[in-house]
């Protein structure tokens, strides 16, 4: 019973990551319809972020979160303004082919500028665990938790209570209408890249206590994201949030209960499931 | 929305395969080329203004460059020494020629083929990993080219009955003989927690070694087997704390997955009166400067990397870090070391092909930084050496030998001290 107890509140909290980083994935999807293929180099680049913050400046990795955030976020900015958003007649296909493009290029560029090598940050707390019965919870991943939910709250209501929030909602439902009420659907978009990319660096900041990370460490959480936007439902943010914990309660439990030697493979049998039984996601659709 | 899951899944695709591609040691092994086994042309005497061409295939790119790195600079210095000393056959110098395998199979067989295609390229080196190495092998012996492994450990490399492929370093199998050893006479551990990277090197070391070790002992056994891309191997260690073993052996790829197992440890609690890794990532550096703490008192079976009380060993020693600015290691011993087996054999070739050279490495008897060097036939390997294995604990930041008593430095700390104790 406790080795069930601890898998779920594992797999909880890890899922909790997976959901921020398919928060700024679905985001992005729900109000320009793009499939962002750069979205792990975001989350790379978040750690590196924190990384040379740490190293340089000394501040705790999760207090850099608001910088990191912010660096990220004009980085997203600047590559909608010079790149997504140039493609005259943005549809579906081609802006996939723009960032698989782009993924490739940051992922490469960063290989050159700071080696492929594993960093890791050494933090002193780095282990420390709660003891609740015979329980052990990671004090670092309760932390993260926390700053989840606060960014899924803080996300809420800016979408629901800002006039730029409510902006990027009426841009996702009707474009034109949108821009005939006086909105500037194109400058909405350019924040919106922006905040999904800031997202997906605060998802880098908080794994950066948790493992080390290498240039080409993108890929692997692009599938994760991916498989929890579909799960949830493509553009929909609780979605992204319940999708986020159910891959990771998913992978936790099968790495228990049935091989360890398949994890990737539990969230992908979820994917090829919700593809054909329920292909809009578990949840509604719109933002 | 069809059309738009549909582009999706193929590109989830793609990226899953680009990812497999990248891939360390993944097993797959060559597939071009079949041919009909005939070798390239060897000519007769082959010497281009008086120099020898000795061939590599490393990763000098990719994730396992750094890797690359130290074999380039173990070699680098070896030819320059040799060269210095007057080269070998009476002035004929030798000259490295490196070619880059990003640590993928397929990879390395082009450039094993392109260093084949060189008629002045006499012998191969090189390889790192294993699924590398192998493939490597392969082609090597299809095209009759000697190849000296001097790293990638995966047995099958030299249990395929391969003329041309000799191999000095022990086979995965092998590196965990020190840690058998210590199990049955210094412990009464009787159960275990295994836990193994799912590629071709912990494949090869579950196979070919610890596998038939657990069933002989009858020891209790839970196994466990994990990607190198996981994110999290708590789950693992949360059912490996259930079990509730007296040892818990792991076996990694790299240092950083050897922290990332030992800080699911400590965070699920397991404590067990051993933790021992098979080499790799539990005997580098690395792991101890990721771990810090949590590497102390870790043991590590790996082939034995010289007596480090030797005069050679601490000139090499010396000289290597004069050179370089970093202390040598595993790596770096092992490719010195190469190359000097080489030079022994080109000297002692009857003539400058490669069919002579062949026959000049399988007579190799010689002492060597690394121990004593000879190519046998045994248990099934062909061309192998029978390396040395020991067991090294990370005690106070440092990896010391403890066993067996003939080449350890002192006494192994056993039992592992719990978690909460240190």
């Amino acid at each position: 019973m406790n080795l069930f107890m601890q898998s779920i509140i594992d797999g909880i909290l890890n899922g909790a990551i997976y959901a921020v980083i398919a928060l700024g994935l679905t985001l992005i999807f729900g109000v320009m319809k793009i499939i962002n293929m750069a979205h792990g180099e975001f989350v790379m680049l978040g750690m590196f972020s924190t990384y040379f913050i740490y190293q340089y400046a000394g501040l705790d990795p999760y207090l850099t979160i608001p910088f990191t955030g912010i660096i990220v976020f004009l980085f997203g900015l600047l590559m909608y303004q010079f790149g997504v958003g140039k493609i005259p007649g943005l549809t579906e296909e081609n802006s996939l082919l723009f960032t698989a493009g782009a993924s490739l290029f940051i992922a490469n560029l960063a290989q050159f500028l700071w080696s492929p090598n594993y960093r890791r940050l050494d933090l002193p707390y780095g282990v420390t665990t709660l003891q609740v019965g015979d329980l052990a919870i990671s004090v670092t991943k309760i932390i993260s938790l926390c700053i989840v939910l606060v960014c899924v709250i803080g996300l809420w209501y800016f979408l629901h209570k800002t006039f730029v929030g409510m902006a990027i909602r009426a841009s996702s439902q009707e474009k034109i209408a949108a821009s005939l009420m006086g909105i500037n659907v194109k400058r909405i978009a350019m924040i919106t890249f922006g905040i999904g990319a800031g997202f997906s660096a605060i998802a880098g900041t908080l794994l950066t206590a948790e493992i080390a990370f290498y240039p080409t460490v993108g890929t692997i959480f692009i599938i994760k994201a991916f498989i929890v936007v579909v799960l949830g439902g493509m553009g929909n943010i609780p979605g992204a949030a319940v999708g986020g914990i159910i891959l990771g309660v998913a992978e936790s439990l099968g790495a228990v209960y049935v091989s360890s030697g398949f994890t990737d493979a539990y969230g992908l049998i979820i994917f090829l499931l919700i593809l054909l039984f329920r292909p809009q996601g578990l949840l509604g659709r719109k933002v | 929305m069809k059309n738009k899951l549909f582009i999706l899944v193929v590109l989830m695709l793609a990226v899953s395969l680009s990812l497999l591609g990248c891939g360390n040691e993944s097993a797959s092994g060559p597939v071009e080329n079949e041919g009909d086994g005939t070798a390239t042309e060897e000519g007769g005497e082959q010497s281009v203004e008086g120099v020898i061409k000795i061939g590599a295939v490393l990763p000098m790119t990719g994730p396992a460059a750094v890797f690359g790195e130290k074999f380039q600079n173990a070699y680098t210095m070896a030819v320059e020494e040799i060269n210095e000393a007057g080269g070998v056959r009476g002035g004929m110098k030798l000259e490295l020629v490196i070619e880059d395998s990003q640590e993928r199979p397929e990879e390395g067989v082009k450039s094993a083929e392109r260093l084949i295609n060189d008629d002045d390229v006499l012998i191969l080196t090189g390889g790192r990993s294993s699924g590398v190495t192998f493939a490597v092998a392969r082609v090597a012996n299809q095209y009759q080219m000697p190849y000296l492994i001097d790293h990638g450990s995966t047995d099958l490399a030299t249990q395929s009955g391969w003329e041309y492929v000799f191999r000095f370093n022990p086979t995965a199998g092998m590196y965990s003989e020190a840690l058998q050893d210590f199990l049955i006479n210094e412990t009464d551990v009787s159960s275990v927690a295994y836990i193994q990277v799912d590629n071709a090197f912990g494949d090869a070391i579950y196979e070919y070694g610890l596998k038939d070790f657990f069933e002989e002992k009858g020891y209790d056994v839970l196994y466990e087997k994990y990607d190198e891309n996981s994110l999290d191997l708590r789950p693992i260690m949360n059912n490996v704390k259930n079990f509730g073993p007296d040892a818990v052996i792991m076996t990694s790829g790299t240092d950083n997955e050897a922290t990332q197992i030992m800080r699911a440890a400590a965070e699920a609690g397991v404590n067990a009166k051993v933790f021992a890794g098979t080499g790799a990532g539990h005997s580098i550096m690395g792991f101890y400067e990721q771990a810090g703490d949590l590497a102390e008192y870790v043991m590590s079976s790996a082939p034995w990397h010289g007596d480090k009380s030797q005069d050679e060993w601490h000139e090499f020693y010396n000289n290597y870090r004069d050179r370089y600015g970093h202390s040598p290691g595993e790596h770096e011993v092992e490719g010195y070391v190469s190359i000097y087996i080489i030079a022994d054999v080109l000297e002692r070739a009857e003539s400058l092909n490669r069919e002579d050279v062949r026959k000049a490495l399988a007579e190799t008897d010689m002492m060597t930084i690394f121990g004593p060097i000879k190519f046998e036939d045994f248990d099934g390997y062909t061309n192998q050496n029978r390396g040395i294995t020991e067991l090294s604990q990370w005690i106070d930041g440092e990896l010391v030998s403890v066993y067996p008593e003939e080449v350890a430095d002192r006494e192994p700390v056993y039992p592992f001290p719990s978690w909460n104790e240190r």
